[in-house]
C-alpha cells in the first residue's frame, strides 16, 4: 500500500493516458463508457488521497525514471496542486456521467469510442499540466489537452462548431508557442527547466531582460489559455458549439488549469516579488480583470444563444479570479482559488442544465425557450440556482468567494476595487434575470417541448450531487476556505 | 552564448535576427491572412522560428555534434535539440488537425476563406430536429 502512495502523482496521469487508446482499440460503445467512468472515478480517488497526503502536511515528490530532480522530471503534489487536482477530478467525474446520457446524441455510436479517448486524454493533459514541476513538461501536457480539446469542440452538432475549433487552435497554437519561447528564454539564462531550481536561480541571478521577455511571452501565452479577459476571443464560440458534455468539461477544467499554471509561474518560478512589483503585471492584471468585469457580462445581455451567454459570464467570473491572482498577497491567491472552486461547482451545475434543455427542446435560443421552465422543472430550477450562485447572491458559494476577494482587496488598501466588483454582479443579475423572465414567465413562441422526454438518471445524478455540493458549500464555506487558505500557504512557502 | 560556428563564421547574433523575423512573417500570416490554409503555413513558420531560437542556443562554441568521442572534448548542448524533436512533433499534430478541420469547413461552408463565411447568409437551424 505505501508503495502504491508514491506512485500517486504520476498514476494520476498514466490512468487515463493509458486508459484513453484503449477506448478506440476496443471500438465498442458501451466498453469505451465503462472505461471512461472507471477511470474518471480512480482519478478521484487518487486525487483523494493526495489530498488527504497534504492536508497531514505532506509533498509528493516523484521522479520519473528514478532521475534526480534537475536533471530529470519531477512531479510535485502539495497543497495547491492537490486543491486543483480535487476540482477538476470531480467535475472530470460527474461531466463523464452526465456524457452518457442525451445531451449530445448527434455524435454517431461509430465515432463515439474516438470521441471518449479524446476525453480522456484531454483530461490527462489536464492532469499532468497540475502535477509537473518541470516547465517543458508543462508545454507537453498543455498541448495535449489542447489538441484533444480541438477535436471534442469540432464534435458539436451546429457546422459552426467547426469554425470555433479552427479558430480556437489558431489562438491556442500561438499560445503555447509563446509559452514554449519563453520556457526556452529561462532555459537560456537559467540552464534549467524544474520549476524549482529554476525559481532558486532566478531570485540569486535577479532578472535581467531575456527573463523579462520570457514574463511577458508567458503571460500572454497562458493569458490565452485560461480566457483572460482581452485574450479571451476564442472561449465564447468554443463553449458555445461544443457538444453540451464538452463545455460542462471544459468550464470546470481547462481555463482553471490554466490560472493554476498562471498562478504557480507568476508566485513561484518568476517570483511574486518581481513578477508582480517589480514588473507592473499587478496593474495590467488588474485592469484586464476590471474590463472584463464589467465588459463580459453586457456581451452575455446581448447575447441571443443560451450557451454562448453562459460563456461571456465565464469570462466575467475567469476576471475575478485574475483579479485575485492581481493582488499579489496571500489573501488574494487564497481567494482567487475558492472563487476557482466555487465557480466550478456553479458553471458546471448551469451548462449541465443548459445542455438538459437544449437537448430536450433542440434549440440553444433563448427566446426559443419561453416556458419551458413549466415542462423541466428540475433543469431550471438548477440553471436559477446556479444564476443566483455567479450574481453572488448572500448565501450562495460565488457570494463566499466574491467576500473573500473584496476583503483582500480592502486588506491591500485597494477598497476601490469592491466597486468594480459590485457592479459586475449587478450586470450579472441583469442577464439572469432575463433567463428566469423567459424560462418561467414568457409563453412559449413555438411549443418545442417533446412530451415523454423525461430527465435521465445519468443527467439529473450528476446534475444534483452538484447543486447539492454548491448548496452545502454556500451555506457551510469552511472545509473549501480552509482548503483555499491551505493552497495559497503553500503557495507562499515554496516562493521562499 | 555565441554563435559563432567552427566550420563556418556566423556574424553576431544573425541566428536570433533570422529568427525573429520569420517569427513575425509568421505571426502577421496568421493574424492577416484570409485563407485558412495559409493561416497554418503562418502558424507554422511562426513555430519554426521558435524552434530555431531553441537549436541556436544549444550551439557551443567549437563544440562537436553531442556523440561520444575519445578526439572531441566540447560538445553542443543536446537538450535543447531534444525538447525541439517534441516540439516538431506537437506541431506536426496542430497542422493535421487544423489540415482536418479545414477540409470539414469547406465541406460544410463550400469555401476556405473566412470573410466569405462570415458574408455568408447563414441559414442557421432555427430547430434542430
Amino acid at each position: 500500500m505505501a508503495q502504491i502512495i508514491n506512485h500517486l502523482p504520476i498514476l494520476q496521469v498514466i490512468v487515463p493516458l493509458l486508459l484513453g487508446p484503449f477506448c478506440v482499440v476496443l471500438g465498442h460503445r458501451g466498453l469505451a463508457r465503462i472505461i471512461m467512468v472507471t477511470t474518471a472515478v480512480i482519478m478521484l480517488v487518487i486525487s483523494a488521497m493526495l489530498l488527504g497526503g497534504t492536508l497531514q502536511g505532506e509533498v509528493f515528490i516523484y521522479q520519473l525514471g528514478g532521475w534526480a530532480a534537475p536533471w530529470g522530471i519531477e512531479y510535485r503534489v502539495d497543497g495547491l496542486t492537490a486543491f486543483v487536482l480535487i476540482t477538476i477530478n470531480l467535475v472530470h467525474l460527474l461531466a463523464s456521467v452526465f456524457c452518457l446520457g442525451r445531451a449530445d446524441d448527434n455524435i454517431a455510436a461509430s465515432a463515439r469510442p474516438v470521441f471518449y479517448c479524446a476525453w480522456l486524454l484531454c483530461i490527462a493533459g489536464l492532469n499532468g499540466m497540475v502535477v509537473s514541476n518541470d516547465a517543458f513538461n508543462v508545454f507537453v501536457f498543455l498541448e495535449i489537452s489542447s489538441l484533444s480539446t480541438y477535436v471534442l469542440i469540432s464534435c458539436g452538432r451546429d457546422p459552426k462548431a467547426l469554425l470555433a475549433a479552427y479558430r480556437y487552435l489558431v489562438m491556442g497554437a500561438v499560445g503555447a508557442t509563446f509559452v514554449l519561447l519563453s520556457i526556452g528564454l529561462l532555459y537560456m539564462q537559467t540552464g534549467t527547466l524544474n520549476i524549482t531550481d529554476l525559481a532558486g536561480i532566478i531570485a540569486i541571478r535577479g532578472s535581467d531582460r531575456t527573463v523579462v521577455m520570457a514574463l511577458a511571452f508567458f503571460t500572454i501565452g497562458i493569458g490565452i489559455k485560461s480566457g483572460m479577459f482581452p485574450l479571451h476571443d476564442w472561449l465564447p464560440n468554443a463553449y458555445g458549439f461544443a457538444p453540451n458534455s464538452v463545455t460542462v468539461l471544459l468550464s470546470g477544467t481547462a481555463t482553471k488549469v490554466a490560472l493554476y499554471v498562471m498562478l504557480r509561474f507568476l508566485y513561484n518560478l518568476f517570483g511574486a516579488e518581481f513578477s508582480l512589483i517589480e514588473m507592473p503585471l499587478d496593474t495590467v492584471l488588474i485592469i484586464c480583470a476590471i474590463l472584463g468585469m464589467l465588459l463580459a457580462p453586457i456581451m452575455a445581455l446581448r447575447e441571443s444563444n443560451l450557451k454562448r451567454m453562459f460563456a461571456w459570464s465565464s469570462v466575467a467570473q475567469i476576471s475575478y479570479m485574475v483579479m485575485g491572482i492581481g493582488l499579489g498577497s496571500t489573501a488574494g491567491a487564497a481567494a482567487a482559488l475558492l472563487h476557482l472552486f466555487n465557480h466550478s461547482l456553479v458553471k458546471v451545475a448551469v451548462f449541465m442544465a443548459t445542455g438538459v434543455l437544449i437537448a430536450r427542446t433542440g434549440t440553444a435560443r433563448i427566446r426559443h425557450l419561453g416556458g419551458v421552465a413549466h415542462h423541466q422543472r428540475f433543469a431550471c430550477y438548477t440553471l436559477l440556482f446556479g444564476g443566483l450562485g455567479l450574481i453572488g447572491i448572500p448565501g450562495t458559494v460565488g457570494f463566499v468567494s466574491k467576500w473573500m476577494l473584496v476583503s483582500a482587496a480592502v486588506d491591500k488598501g485597494w477598497w476601490w476595487l469592491a466597486i468594480p466588483v459590485l457592479a459586475g454582479s449587478l450586470a450579472s443579475a441583469a442577464y439572469i434575470w432575463r433567463i428566469v423572465e423567459t424560462l418561467w414567465a414568457k409563453p412559449a413562441e413555438i411549443d418545442l417541448c417533446k412530451p415523454g422526454a423525461p430527465i435521465h438518471i445519468v443527467e439529473w445524478l450528476p446534475l444534483s450531487v452538484i447543486t447539492a455540493l454548491a448548496l452545502w458549500f454556500g451555506l457551510n464555506a469552511s472545509f473549501p476556505s480552509e482548503l483555499a487558505a491551505l493552497a495559497a500557504n503553500s503557495l507562499a512557502d515554496t516562493g521562499q | 552564448m555565441s554563435v559563432a560556428g567552427d566550420g563556418m563564421a556566423v556574424p553576431g547574433l544573425l541566428n536570433y535576427w533570422v529568427a525573429v523575423g520569420v517569427l513575425v512573417c509568421g505571426l502577421i500570416m496568421v493574424v492577416d491572412s484570409r485563407n485558412m490554409v495559409k493561416k497554418l503555413i503562418g502558424l507554422n513558420l511562426f513555430q519554426s522560428a521558435v524552434f530555431l531560437i531553441f537549436i541556436t542556443m544549444g550551439k557551443v562554441s567549437n563544440g562537436s555534434a553531442p556523440i561520444l568521442d575519445p578526439a572531441v572534448s566540447t560538445y553542443s548542448n543536446p537538450l535543447p535539440h531534444v525538447l525541439i524533436l517534441t516540439a516538431i512533433v506537437v506541431g506536426v499534430a496542430t497542422t493535421a488537425l487544423g489540415l482536418a478541420l479545414v477540409v470539414r469547413i469547406r465541406r460544410a461552408y463550400g469555401t476556405i476563406y473566412e470573410d466569405e463565411i462570415a458574408d455568408k447568409p447563414q441559414v442557421e437551424p432555427e430547430i434542430i430536429p
